[in-house]
């Protein structure tokens, strides 16, 4: 049970967390405070971003921090799942006798970059789903587990979009977020090229390490949440569904695929981190509203009507935050 | 609820109580004031007044309670609602919802809501005034105040009352007619101030205008009561008009009037053969009608005062009427003292039309015995006492200033009423009791019907044993 001490030390450790990612990270403060709030709550998350933009260097200036195994995993339309998971090796001992000795892949680690995750194989691709969901692998029959804490942060390239296979919603679902990195304004970018004229190294200095960050979900896990932001979270949920109740004009005509219970348990689990973070021990609406986005944006498929009118996810999600009938439920403005 | 949180959250539920309170009275007045209005306007047109304004108030209360206690008052969850709509993250409605869990992260979370609650001004919490109700409400209100107030003349009359109205001024012009009457007769003023009373009474009546129907007939008849009233107390000329007045005693008054003694004797002819030939209850009850038909007479008051030898003279009649009543109690044969009855009347008649004081004549007669009888007494003591017993210490008017034909309180040629000063002594005289029994019996006469039933028997028994 969650004592003062623990509050205290959260917002102490989430303050230096932060301040040492900026040390390697310029600008992007939203994805950094999401990307913390993710690996906090336990989920995954999916970068999106153009080249150079410093996913990897964001995924390792994290590892840094939380003082966890890091690895990286290139996907090319070439990789195998067993290049993932790892396979078992036949090897011949000193006396001549063979076994099968299995060799874990990179996945065997606490955090992986999965880069340019759309450019594998949907077989490969599916891999991870395994992992991401149970936190284990099978290999020949043979069950492996990973240890906790597990954070897959993948990241995919919006342009090049030819040789690529988008990930199949079930894999989508399994991510917590998905951020988008946008441009550096010119000040921004100034600051990245003198930063990196000294080193090219990340310099973030460890806060916590893995029971650390297991401790930190534990606390922000006991965060009390009422009834009426619950019902909210789940109102937002179910208004992406075309054929529920709850939906309204906007999911009628925009979308064609809603989102799943998975983004009601994001949501609510994301929004205690947050809270915390933010110095409150209660979870707030403008907390879902923040969250709303990240969390719903890659589990919604727009219809033919969206992409015509050229909307964008973001556009309709924020179009459902403004619809009425989410307000009646649990929250009046 | 956690005592620091309900502390910190009192001033807060103060101020939404409060625009509560404000809400359901306003909306309170707006369900009754409509109603209450309609009601009221219904009511006045109807010409049924009844405690609209009472009941609205009343209705206006119990409204607003149940209003106030059923939807109105604000619960902790919607205060805290309204509360962190002031930029407190949802702190409060977080509290209140684990106010009753006991674990350390909701205790801290409690106590960081009461450091926010603390640090927030309750005035800072907005309260709605329904201000918009609130004027239509008072405007209600005006109009339910001004159709009150107006009276009840403005309504035009309800369907069923055109008749009553009808009936009101009728009686009315009657009243007018009455009072017009009153205060031209020539009646005593204390006469007339009591009839000009009861006319007040009546007028009072109508005046109220809640008159029923049922009431009119009963104020008619009041009415007919006291034009009767005023005919009583309207002095006649001469007693003749009194007794025609009287059905009974209609022939016996058109003799005198026309001074007819052969009328007279056939009317009191008459009368007594109808009185002799009746027996038992029936006699008794026609010589008690003569009897009371004589006194009825007897109170008329007569402008000339020479009139009351005609007065005593029926006054003895009906003495001795009333003689021959116990008479029939007695089961003694009261023909003759029935015809002795009208023979001494029909006697003294013919008398005043003589021009004789009867009266007078006799007490003077009486007076000059007694003086002759005390003298001699004074002459000779011890012979011829006096009995005393036939005398009687009396209260002597002449002896005391006043003039021939003074009766007390009677009317004069004047009209006034007559009366003498108050002497230095006691004015008094022996009079035998021949000479004023006929001004006490006339004197009874006037007065028996107001005697209780008991006091008129005494009276009558001692006038008769006078007698």
């Amino acid at each position: 049970m969650a004592n003062e001490a623990d509050v205290r030390r959260f917002s102490a450790q989430c303050a230096q967390i932060m301040q040492q990612i900026r040390r390697d990270i310029v600008g992007q403060e939203d994805v950094v405070e999401n990307t913390v709030i993710a690996m906090i709550a336990g989920g995954n998350v999916l970068l999106e971003g153009v080249p150079g933009i410093g996913k990897t260097r964001l995924v390792r200036s994290l590892a840094r921090v939380f003082s966890l195994p890091f690895s990286r995993i290139q996907f090319t339309p070439d990789l195998m799942p067993a290049d993932i998971t790892g396979t078992n090796v036949l090897e011949q001992d000193s006396e001549g006798r063979r076994a099968y000795r299995f060799v874990p892949g990179p996945i065997f680690s606490s955090i992986v970059l999965a880069d340019e995750i759309n450019r594998a194989t949907p077989k490969t691709q599916s891999a991870l789903l395994e992992a991401m969901q149970e936190y284990a692998v099978t290999v020949s029959g043979e069950n492996h587990r990973l240890s906790e804490p597990f954070f897959v942060l993948a990241t995919q390239n919006p342009v090049e979009q030819e040789g690529t296979y988008a990930l199949p919603e079930a894999q989508l679902d399994r991510f917590m977020f998905k951020l988008v990195m946008k441009y550096p304004s010119v000040e921004q970018m100034k600051s990245i090229v003198l930063m990196t004229q000294e080193t090219m190294e990340e310099v973030a200095e460890p806060v916590v390490d893995a029971e650390g960050l297991l401790a930190m979900r534990a606390t922000a896990r006991e965060i009390p949440v009422m009834d009426g932001i619950v019902t909210y979270a789940m109102r937002l949920v179910a208004a992406t569904q075309p054929d529920s109740q709850e939906a309204g004009d906007t999911a009628h005509r925009y979308i064609r695929l809603g989102a799943s219970p998975r983004a009601g348990q994001a949501l609510i689990t994301a929004a205690k981190v947050r809270a915390l973070t933010n110095g409150r021990l209660n979870v707030a609406y403008e907390d879902i509203d923040a969250l709303a986005a990240p969390v719903l944006r890659h589990r919604i498929k727009l219809s033919y009507d969206a992409l015509a009118e050229r909307m964008t996810e973001d556009e309709v999600i924020a179009q459902l935050l403004r619809e009425p009938g989410q307000r009646s439920a649990g929250k009046k403005r | 609820m956690d005592g620091e949180l309900k502390r910190a959250l009192s001033p807060f539920l103060r101020r939404l109580r409060r625009e509560a309170a404000a809400r359901s009275g306003v909306n309170g007045a707006l369900a009754v004031l409509p109603l209450a209005l309609a009601g009221e306007i219904v009511c006045r047109a109807l010409h049924r007044p009844l405690p609209v304004a009472a009941c609205a108030l009343g209705a206006w209360m119990l409204t607003a309670a149940l209003l106030y206690v059923l939807r109105d008052r604000p619960t902790q969850r919607e205060a805290a609602r309204r509360i962190d709509a002031l930029g407190l993250h949802e702190a409060v409605g977080t509290a209140v919802e684990f106010q009753g869990c006991d674990s350390g992260m909701c205790r801290m979370q409690r106590a960081q809501a009461v450091e926010a609650l603390e640090r927030t001004d309750p005035r800072s919490l907005p309260v709605s005034q329904p201000v918009r109700r609130g004027a239509v409400c008072l405007c209600l209100l005006a109009a339910l105040c001004i159709v009150s107030a107006l009276p009840q003349s403005v309504w035009p009359d309800a369907p069923g009352d055109a008749a009553q109205s009808d009936a009101v001024s009728l009686l009315q012009a009657r009243l007018d007619a009455l009072r017009q009457t009153i205060e031209t007769a020539e009646l005593r003023a204390e006469d007339r101030a009591q009839l000009l009373a009861q006319l007040d009474a009546m007028q009072a009546q109508l005046d109220e205008g809640q008159l029923d129907v049922s009431a009119l007939p009963e104020l008619s008849r009041r009415m007919d009561e006291l034009a009767g009233s005023v005919d009583q107390l309207t002095p006649v000329d001469t007693y003749a008009e009194a007794l025609i007045e009287i059905e009974l005693l209609r022939s016996v008054g058109e003799a005198i009037a026309a001074e007819d003694e052969t009328a007279l004797a056939q009317a009191f002819s008459e009368m007594e053969r109808r009185l002799t030939g009746l027996s038992g209850t029936e006699q008794i009850n026609a010589l008690m009608d003569v009897v009371y038909a004589i006194g009825s007479s007897m109170r008329r008051p007569v402008r000339d005062a020479r009139q009351d030898v005609l007065a005593h003279a029926f006054a003895v009649l009906s003495g001795e009427l009333e003689s021959a009543v116990a008479m029939v109690y007695n089961r003694q044969d009261n023909t003759r003292k029935i015809a002795g009855a009208f023979d001494g009347a029909q006697e003294r008649v013919h008398d005043f039309f003589a021009g004789k004081d009867l009266e007078r004549e006799e007490a003077a007669q009486e007076q000059e015995e007694t003086q002759r009888r005390l003298s001699h007494w004074a002459d000779k003591p011890g012979e011829n006492e006096i009995n005393h017993g036939e005398v009687e210490t009396v209260y002597d008017p002449p002896a005391g200033g006043a003039r021939d034909g003074y009766v007390p309180g009677a009317l004069d040629a004047d009209g006034q009423v007559q009366r003498i000063a108050a002497p230095d002594g006691p004015i008094e005289g022996e009079v035998p009791y021949g000479s004023v029994y006929g001004a006490y019996y006339a004197a009874y006469l006037q007065v028996q019907d107001q005697l209780p039933r008991e006091l008129q028997e005494t009276a009558a028994a001692y006038l008769l044993s006078l007698q």
